[in-house]
């Protein structure tokens, strides 16, 4: 009956694994992640942590009357059903947003993410902390509409924002300008409407706020809920906040109940047993003091011998220590700042500053001409890491000796019968027939 | 990605499950557990070298895990969940192994693709098989411009990550990355297989687990070839003293995945197993006849070595058929004449010797250190542990191995040599640790008995 029990965890755990990673993958091909990602996996985690502690504290040292986590298997099947509906209600996600390393919406965007909110904080967090001194954003997407009526918009921002509704420019607060607000009010039925806000900063302080506010009531800022990346309507978006509210409300009674079936268990006489047995364990294998002390010995070489792993040629000890602390840094870090770590991983083509400036100039004008082949200079491809990386980078635009669209240095002579398309920084494209 | 891992896991696992049916290969479930990934591993790296879409081999993968399922719910695995339950050292191995793999998660993924080997061999590969949406020759092995990226290299780690990017929808410098964070999680299970608590088995942990530092988290497969040789010796040593099948198994499923991770792991497969028939001789268990009569009574144990192999012999026909070479062995010829030259020119043979077991690694040190226990042992008349002698005789012919390619290289000897010697020979000093780890692991078991396996402690009451 108990390992039926732990098996029937295990294989609700199991479960409840599949749908959320199935939940993921089904949206997670639109290239963007899911809005309540972090709802399930946390709600994920919970199940995993769960049915790792139960296991771990078995089934033997629990009483009988005590095993029984009724509200906690319970809230798990509710939450796995909410979370199998969430998705197919394509509704209350978010907008759209696409930032540009420029102050002008133009050419590739640098990052692409859904925002359920769009504040200053949001902004921030999506250029990790450190936004460039020039860019732009623009979120688009649906917004719904539950009641007819004459409805306010407000968009407080340093520098500019636009707002367009039905694609109609219904807030201009364009421009260069320190924190400035601008209203405009418009009839709206109820429905979905389709709403684009772009907002664009020329340098130094940055802000953005958008509210809304019906039928001359007060301002509040337009919720998450109501915006969506596809057109759905009220009934639609409505239902998508129900099964979001109850996903929430489930999660804490998860943590609640687990963290009282825990404490249950901590409180058996037996586990105090099996920590007392564990520590006896610990002592047996050395049943002879010359082998104990030969093994120390020996352990004290092997930790001074010089040891060539990834960190350097260090003694094996300074190795290891190096490691456990870089390893503890990233986590420390990750941890003080999970929502950077998050974006990293949710933002297509992040990392890739990483790149050379004059690779990442050639993959942006590569991608804005559409050019498929390409070649290069004698000069740049006489940098070998440059050349490696626009390879591997553009792929698959190829290189090929004959192309016609060639990459040159800024600083090189211009190539008779070479009409020059587009000059960066440090490379050109030119075009020789 | 924490999700669309754990996913991945659950998935290969019951792939691997459905391979080997459990209720026929007894072991504890983290020996299962791992295997069962392992050969998920193996499984889907086939899957995909048949050239199919990536979406074909996830529905391939799924059917074949809903087998495993399938199987695991016919109860094959109610014994072994009923023993870790009740076992009491897996409360502190669980809790470890969940650290250990968080630690590598959090690390692996903060930081993006920066050096040289991730960003221009394995993950610029993985993203030609997400660009092409399968790993086929119409991806572009072939052509001039990325022969750079030695397009003839094994693509396991860039198929698994090709197809996280795939599940993910894009491509970004981080998130490939939890391919190495997939690649750790049966390693981590093997390797705490082997828990006890001694020195030997810390020490075994270090060196696994932060002893290679950057080799586990930028990109670079030398660490992921280092720790499965390791395990395949760990796990072949544990079969070697007590015959369980599943460790047998293990080890073949280790070496079949370190040959599909560099080609230094066909070096190392092929020291493997001619160190194993030249030991034969002195240990039964090793010889022909005892491996050969274990092959023909027990088919699982051949359908685990023909899928431990399949996908060594699949990329090989691949390359065949695409025409890709290594250019260490285009031309025998060649090779040899240069081998020659450098073998006899007075200095070369001296100054490579000394950097590869001196200067760049502890080969050296770790040679004496094993004499020393071997010494110690022999005062006590306890005999040497049968893993002990394959993990050297590798190790050995591992070094052999490497000397003679660096010799015969077509590149500056002394450019290739020390931009990888040091990489490349951590799988020869992790092979010696491997021996000392058996060697000392019978000292501290050895008072009153000759030999106390982790099973055993485990067992005693």
């Amino acid at each position: 009956m108990a390992v039926a029990f732990e098996l029937t965890i295990l294989v609700a755990t199991a479960v409840a694994g599949l749908l959320t990673g199935g939940t993921v993958v089904a949206l997670g091909r639109d290239a963007l992640p899911l809005v309540q990602t972090s709802t399930a996996a946390f709600a994920w985690l919970l199940c995993a942590g769960f049915a790792g502690l139960r296991m771990a504290l078995g089934s033997r040292l629990m009483d009988a009357r005590r095993r029984r986590p009724l509200l906690l298997l319970t809230a798990i099947s509710f939450w796995m059903l909410l979370g199998l509906v969430r998705p197919t209600l394509r509704a209350g996600d978010g907008l759209t947003a696409h930032y540009f390393a420029n102050a002008a919406w133009d050419g590739q965007p640098a990052r692409l993410f859904v925002d359920s909110r769009i504040s200053t904080a949001r902004m921030r967090v999506r250029w990790n902390g450190r936004p460039p001194a020039r860019f732009s954003a623009r979120w688009v997407g649906y917004l719904a509409v539950g009641h007819a009526g004459r409805y306010r918009f407000t968009t407080t921002s340093d520098d500019g924002s636009q707002l367009f509704i039905d694609g109609r420019l219904v807030v201009d607060n364009s421009g260069p300008h320190s924190r400035l607000a601008r209203s405009a009010e418009i009839d709206l039925a109820p429905g979905s409407h389709r709403v684009r806000l772009d907002y664009v900063q020329f340098g130094g302080d940055a802000e953005l706020m958008w509210t809304w506010a019906r039928d001359g009531g007060p301002d509040s800022r337009v919720p998450a809920w109501v915006l969506s990346r596809r057109a759905a309507g009220y009934d639609t978006v409505l239902a998508a906040r129900f099964v979001d509210v109850g996903l929430g409300i489930l999660a804490v009674v998860i943590v609640l109940s687990t963290g009282r079936y825990v404490v249950v268990g901590f409180q058996s006489e037996r586990i105090r047993q099996g920590i007392e047995r564990i520590r006896a364990d610990v002592t047996r294998p050395y049943r002879d003091g010359a082998a104990f002390a030969f093994s120390v010995v020996i352990f004290g070489v092997l930790l001074w011998v010089p040891w060539p792993g990834g960190i350097g040629h260090w003694s094996f000890y300074r190795s290891v220590l190096s490691t456990i602390r870089d390893v503890h840094r990233s986590a420390a870090k990750a941890v003080g700042a999970p929502t950077v770590f998050q974006a990293n991983l949710n933002t297509p083509r992040a990392g890739e500053e990483v790149l050379p400036v004059s690779v990442r100039e050639m993959v942006a004008m590569l991608e804005a001409h559409n050019v498929e082949r390409y070649a290069l200079s004698d000069r740049v491809a006489a940098n070998v890491w440059v050349y490696q990386q626009i390879v591997a980078s553009a792929w698959p635009r190829r290189l090929e000796r004959d192309a016609k669209a060639r990459f040159v240095h800024i600083a090189e002579p211009a190539t008779p019968g070479c009409s020059q398309i587009e000059s960066r920084t440090e490379v050109s494209l030119v075009h020789c027939p | 990605m924490f999700i669309v891992l754990s996913l991945s896991t659950v998935c290969l696992f019951l792939m691997g499950s459905a391979a080997v049916p459990f209720s026929r290969i007894p072991g504890r479930f983290f020996e299962q557990a791992a295997l069962a990934i392992g050969l998920g591993i193996l499984i889907d790296y086939c899957l995909m070298l048949t050239g199919q879409p990536i979406a074909r081999v996830f529905a391939a993968a799924l059917l074949v895990g809903f087998l495993g399922a399938f199987r695991l719910w016919r109860g094959a695995r109610v014994q072994s969940v009923r023993r870790m339950l009740e076992s009491r050292t897996t409360v502190i191995s669980i809790a470890v192994v969940i650290y250990i793999l968080g630690m590598y998660y959090i690390r692996a993924l903060s930081e993006p693709l920066v050096r040289w080997d991730g960003r221009s061999i394995w993950f610029f590969h993985a993203r030609m098989i997400w660009i092409e949406g399968a790993l086929r020759e119409t991806a572009g092995w072939t052509h001039p411009s990325i022969v750079f990226s030695h397009p003839d290299y094994p693509l396991l780690v860039p198929a698994i990550a090709a197809q996280l990017a795939y599940l993910k929808g894009y491509w970004n410098e981080f998130l490939p990355k939890g391919s190495l964070v997939l690649m750790l999680v049966p390693i981590a299970l093997w390797v705490f297989s082997f828990r006890k608590m001694t020195l030997s088995f810390i020490l075994l942990v270090l060196a696994i687990f932060a002893g290679l530092g950057a080799w586990q988290w930028n990109g670079f497969m030398d660490g992921y070839l280092v720790i499965y040789s390791a395990v395949a010796l760990l796990t072949f040593g544990r079969y070697l003293s007590q015959g369980n099948t599943v460790d047998l198994c293990s080890a073949m499923v280790a070496v079949g995945i370190a040959a599909s991770l560099k080609n230094e792991g066909l070096l190392f497969a092929a020291c493997f197993l001619a160190s194993v028939l030249a030991l034969g001789a002195k240990y039964p268990e090793c010889s022909v006849t005892s491996l050969g009569a274990r092959l023909r009574s027990d088919y699982l144990v051949v359908g685990v070595l023909l899928l431990s192999i399949a996908p060594t012999l699949m990329w090989a026909v691949c390359k065949k058929a695409w025409g890709l070479q290594s250019e260490l062995v285009d031309d025998p010829f060649g090779t040899f004449t240069r081998l020659s030259v450098r073998l006899f020119d007075g200095t070369t043979p001296q100054y490579l010797l000394n950097y590869l077991t001196v200067q760049a690694t502890a080969i050296s040190l770790l040679t004496l250190v094993v004499a020393a226990i071997v010494i110690f042992q022999r005062s006590w008349r306890l005999k040497l542990h049968p893993g002990a002698a394959v993990a050297a005789l590798t190790a050995a012919l591992y070094v052999c191995g490497l000397y003679a390619t660096y010799l015969s290289t077509p590149y500056n000897l002394y450019f290739h040599v020390t931009t990888s010697g040091t990489r490349t020979m951590t799988t020869g000093t992790v092979a010696l640790l491997v021996g000392v780890f058996f060697l000392l692991s019978d000292l501290e078991a050895s008072g009153g008995r000759v030999e106390q396996t982790a099973h055993e402690w485990q067992s005693t009451p």
